[in-house]
């Protein structure tokens, strides 16, 4: 066989190959990739965050939480040599919620429950020496609610119709009670809007190994009571009589924008750890 | 042939392979250009949904049907109607399901393909796709639930097809409803006007006083009702009033209540002037009922706040009545009757 015939029949299968629709198959993955859990814990302080548990805060304030709603976009892992591994389709949204949510009158319910954990995987093999990520949805997707990435979702009370005269997700959601002149009376404490996605920066203090052994773990911590600091809900917060709930949103732009910067504040201690399969 | 000559060849016929076949015919996947009258701006790109035969159909059908509502009696059609350059005819529209009137004047639809910078009157809104999800489920509009909606949809089995057409692979839910609406509506253009065939040179013709007029449209309003789109698809203040208020969810505010700046209060998207004629009362809040109201605001009403807009004179333009005659006969020359006529357009 000449050279001819040969570069003859590799074309020819090349070309079949870059025609064929191979999603039956999964994307080889390098030697020695592996899973990996994001795991964000939630704090008071030094203690781990509680809904219903009575807290006072930094702005003497008795405070009981009934909802901690939050997205993680973006997820990016650095390289000890510098580049950076961006996890594909990553949007995700953590939680605390504390009832069950009617959802669009009840035609869907969210479900109580506890999610601080996402799992990664296929994170190539390497030396990783830190992690960013986006708190909220970054203007891309935040500027199209159609468009489809990861865990978003509109139907997930992270938009609603206040929200979407002025097109973005609600990237953060903190909600309970807090006592005012003695009475207990509800707050919703939202963040969106371009202006305020916020990343969050961590570098590890001990590297996290990927090889595809052992199942890597990164742990950080959000301080609750950081997201308040400098906030007193009664002063800060729009009341609206209708819903006689204290309101921080679009409606109250500035003290959002402050809220949303408090967030990349709470997030601290950023752990690795190496754990079986 | 050489080797490269091969390697040419095959490589010409592997995009020939992995291009869609070459089919005269239209089928629903046939991308749906939308036209470009050569007196407009360049098209915006809008990649991230380019519509389709099968998506502009479907969503023209959506446009016209009131299940889309809660209660099954609004359609978008309700407040956008095609005779009337898709407005309404009315200041405010309480056809919404809950009867209520609606704090704003309901839109135009016409040259959406080039309206990149905002929708609703302060410009909240980003896209289309994102759009239609306002009056779809706002209480006082559609009200409709998003999740109710998609699941009355998947048991239409008319429906079912057409959105296996339109969005091969794709669910029937909000997302695809969205896009479908938004490819219909960019498909919307007005650009056959009397004006249009004169200034393309097609053989329409001005009269003297209608050309006239022209020169003061040109004098007076391109500065913000610019190009032959008509809008800058900018946010301005026009003098309507010396207060905006912040009552409410600061609807008054205009531009604000988005930028959160104050330096845009008051100030609301400039609305195209092409059909304006059919599309009485004007205004965002639709207080204004006829042209000549219109005119004479800009010619002796206008009021001065902060943030009024610097290509308004205090008090207004001074404008002697024949001028406002000859700006009143121009504008009559932007009716399109082939737009408010056009089938493409009708369910």
């Amino acid at each position: 066989m000449n050279f001819r015939s040969l570069s003859l029949i590799v074309s020819v299968a090349v070309l079949f190959m870059a025609c064929t629709n191979d999603s039956s198959t999964t994307t080889p993955e390098p030697a020695g990739s592996g899973a990996v859990d994001l795991k964000i814990e939630a704090l008071y302080g030094s203690a781990a965050f509680e809904l219903g548990k009575a807290y006072t805060t930094a702005g003497n304030e008795k405070v009981t939480f009934d909802q901690l709603r939050f997205w993680v976009s973006k997820v990016e892992l650095t390289k000890k040599d510098g580049s950076v591994y961006e996890v594909p389709n990553s949007y995700y949204l953590m939680q605390y919620l504390g009832k069950d949510e009617a959802i669009q009158d009840g035609t869907f319910t969210l479900t109580a429950g506890k999610r601080e954990v996402v799992n990664l995987t296929g994170v190539p093999a390497g030396e990783y020496t830190g992690v960013k990520f986006g708190i909220g949805v970054d203007p891309k997707y935040n500027d199209n609610l159609t468009l489809a990435a990861g865990e978003l979702n509109i139907l997930q009370n992270m938009t609603n119709v206040s929200w979407m005269w002025h097109t973005s997700y609600i990237f953060t959601k903190l909600g309970g009670t807090v006592d005012v002149a003695g009475a207990a009376s509800p707050f919703l404490l939202e963040t969106g809007t371009n202006v305020n996605y916020k990343t969050i920066s961590q570098t590890f203090a001990t590297p996290l190994v990927v090889d595809g052994s052992m199942k890597g773990q990164m742990t950080l911590q959000a301080d609750v009571a950081k997201v308040l600091d400098g906030i007193v809900i009664a002063r800060d917060a729009k009341l609206n009589t209708t819903d006689k709930t204290y309101h921080i949103n679009a409606g109250t732009a500035s003290m959002m924008s402050k809220l949303a910067g408090n967030y990349p504040v709470s997030f601290v201690n950023a752990k690795t750890a190496r754990i079986s399969q | 042939m050489n080797r490269r000559g091969i390697f040419a060849g095959l490589i010409t016929l592997g995009m020939v392979a992995c291009s869609p076949p070459d089919d005269p015919v239209p089928t629903p996947e046939t991308p749906l250009l939308v036209r470009e009258p050569a007196n407009f701006p360049p098209l915006p790109s809008s990649s991230d949904n380019p519509a389709t035969t099968a998506g502009v159909k479907l969503g023209r059908q959506l446009f016209y049907d009131p299940q889309l509502s809660a209660n099954g009696k609004v359609s978008c059609a309700s407040c956008h109607d095609p005779a009337k350059a898709f407005s309404d005819g009315v200041r405010v529209s309480a056809l919404g399901v809950s009867g209520r009137p609606l704090l704003r004047h309901s839109p135009v639809l016409m040259n959406l393909a080039w309206a990149t910078n905002g929708l609703f009157w302060d410009g909240g809104s980003k896209n289309l796709e994102s759009q239609v999800l306002g009056p779809l489920t706002n209480r006082d509009e559609m009200g409709h639930d998003l999740v109710v909606l998609a699941n009355y949809l998947k048991t239409v089995p008319a429906y079912k097809t057409q959105f296996e057409q339109a969005f091969p692979g794709e669910a029937i839910h909000y997302a695809t409803i969205a896009k479908a609406l938004a490819q219909f509506q960019r498909t919307l253009v007005s650009a056959d006007s009397r004006y249009d065939q004169w200034v393309r040179k097609e053989g329409g013709v001005l009269s003297d006083e209608e050309q006239r007029g022209h020169q003061l449209y040109q004098q007076h309003c391109a500065g913000c009702h610019a190009t032959d789109l008509f809008t800058d698809n900018q946010y301005h203040n026009n003098g309507l009033d010396l207060v905006f208020s912040d009552e409410g969810d600061g609807e008054g505010l205009g531009r604000e209540r988005v930028k959160f700046d104050p330096a845009d209060r008051g100030k609301y998207r400039t609305p195209t002037l092409r059909n304006v004629a059919l599309t009485a009362p004007y205004m965002h809040d639709g207080r204004m009922d006829t042209l000549e109201d219109v005119l004479d605001h800009y010619s002796d009403r206008i009021k001065t706040s902060p943030t009024l807009d610097a290509r308004l004179p205090a008090g207004g333009f001074r404008l002697a009545t024949t001028d406002k005659k000859a700006l009143l006969a121009f504008l009559n020359t932007l009716t399109d009757p082939q737009f408010v006529t056009n089938r493409a357009y009708r369910p």
